[in-house]
């Protein structure tokens, strides 16, 4: 028999596998986590551990669905698996490119 | 709201004075006889893209493309004349148990390289109402002996994680005959990192950043640049090439910024993918960015504008905003490039390339060739 662990006060997995890479696919971090950690926790830490500035704001998009993670959520809920699956996501920095309003 | 930096240029530091730890803030001032109204610690993450920029230029650049960055330590020292800090230097060194050949290097730095620290304190003094929009202030920088400010920790108890850095990967191609066949852009500065565009990539990224350019209000489009990091085998440089740019598409453009979507970086990131997967092509990265700054100048023509030869107000400048897109995307890539187009007073079309020097992007030349010859096997350190 299969089973999976689940936490019992939801219907999330205890863990979650991750792995992260930044955008250039520079840095490459594997986590293995509570699934009840919020993802915007998970962000900065990765991000952090990653050698990526930790004093910008990251997000975490979903690299099959290609979809940011909501910042709030548990982070088994956003990537809705076991513990058992790698999920593969990418750490994207809050950050734009433009010229405001001062032209120099 | 706008800013001064009080120093002048770099002065070389003393070797003795890399033996003490030292800890460096920014002091902000409304005048240059007034109190101090706060003092910003310089933390690790305000002096990674000096460190980055240190690694390049003192072990990439002088024939050791192959040693990661995290290979490389650096100790900090201020600069001082009379009693004023007017800089640091940083000297980059590897550790004693590799290969003999590279020899420590000292890379100074000046006052303005800190200036998004600055910034980080008026944002604190605006919001606390010690400054409004309207006010001016000076920064100056402050050392003292002690360890650098450490950033607030980040871990969350409840995971474990480890972490790998991809080896720098690099094709091996002569700089020599590549600048030769060239036309050069701009002005090209001697000891200036080396970076070539195809024509064809350089058209792409003009014509990609000023897409937005005729729309009602104009918008900012842009490209994320790929291409090669290159060491030569005559002269141990390292040199940046460019031969596409893919349009940043699916992004949220407005008329003063331009924020790629969820879309648009995995249609980026598709491609990046397809080409590192491929042998002949794996030594391929993103290299950079182009945007156009298409919002225009407002105001009359300046005095100047009947005699001068060149107009030189512009839109095209590195925002504050400019900066951290490249100090995140390209995080401890100190070889990025950020190429701004945009208009003049005339409303001539002008653009520049920026890259990291003294810790600041500035504007220099580049060189564009027709296409590069086939290149030897990849590397990879």
């Amino acid at each position: 028999m299969i089973t999976t662990r689940q936490n019992v006060l939801s219907n999330i997995p205890a863990t979650v596998r991750l792995r992260i890479r930044d955008i250039t696919s520079t840095h490459e971090a594997e986590l293995e986590l509570d699934a009840t950690l919020r993802v915007g926790a998970v962000a900065q830490t990765a991000a952090s551990r990653m050698s990526l500035p930790a004093d910008t704001s990251w997000a975490l998009r979903d690299d099959t669905t290609a979809a940011f993670l909501d910042d709030d959520a548990a982070i088994g809920d956003a990537v809705g698996t076991s513990g058992d699956t790698v999920v593969f996501l990418t750490a994207t920095p809050r950050a734009h490119l433009g010229g405001g309003r001062s032209a120099g | 709201m706008t800013l001064t930096a009080l120093h002048r240029d770099a002065l070389a530091a003393s070797p003795e004075a890399f033996g003490d730890d030292w800890s460096l803030a920014i002091g902000l001032r409304k005048t240059a006889d007034g109190r101090t109204l706060l003092e910003e610690p310089v933390t690790e993450a305000d002096l990674a893209e000096a460190r980055s920029e240190a690694w390049l230029n003192g072990f990439l650049r002088q024939g050791h493309p192959d040693l990661p960055l995290e290979a490389v330590t650096t100790r900090i020292a201020p600069l001082f004349t009379d009693d004023r800090c007017i800089g640091f230097a940083l000297r980059a060194e590897r550790p004693p148990t590799t290969e003999a050949g590279a020899t420590p290097s000292v890379h100074t730095f000046g006052v303005t390289c800190l200036a998004p620290v600055a910034q980080r304190a008026s944002a604190r003094l605006l919001a606390d109402g010690r400054l409004t929009e309207d006010d001016t202030y000076i920064y100056e920088l402050h050392a003292r002996t002690g360890p650098t400010a450490p950033e607030p920790s980040q871990e969350h108890a409840g995971i474990k994680i480890t972490t790998r850095t991809a080896p720098l990967r690099f094709a091996t191609r002569p700089l020599g005959p590549l600048v030769a066949a060239a036309r050069p852009v701009g002005e090209i500065t001697d000891g200036v990192l080396s970076v070539v565009f195809t024509e064809a990539a350089h058209e792409k990224s003009r014509l990609f950043a000023r897409r937005g350019a005729g729309g009602t209000p104009p918008v900012e489009t842009g490209s994320i640049l790929l291409g090669e990091l290159c060491a030569c085998p005559d002269s141990g440089e390292l040199f940046v090439t460019v031969d596409d740019a893919i349009e940043v598409v699916d992004a949220e453009q407005q008329e003063f910024s331009l924020i790629p979507s969820s879309r648009s970086w995995t249609r980026i990131q598709g491609v990046l993918d397809r080409l590192t997967g491929t042998d002949t092509t794996s030594t391929h990265r993103l290299v950079g960015q182009s945007h156009g700054h298409n919002f225009g100048l407002e105001g009359e023509p300046c005095a100047l504008c009947a005699t001068a030869t060149e107009c030189g107000r512009t839109t095209v400048f590195v925002s504050a905003a400019d900066r951290t897109f490249m100090r995140t995307v390209f995080a401890g890539q100190p070889f990025a490039l950020c190429w701004i187009a945009g208009t003049n007073a005339r409303a001539e079309e002008v653009a520049s390339l920026f890259t990291l020097r003294a810790g600041v992007l500035q504007a220099r030349g580049y060189h564009v060739v027709e296409s590069f010859p086939a290149t030897d096997s990849p590397q990879t350190t």
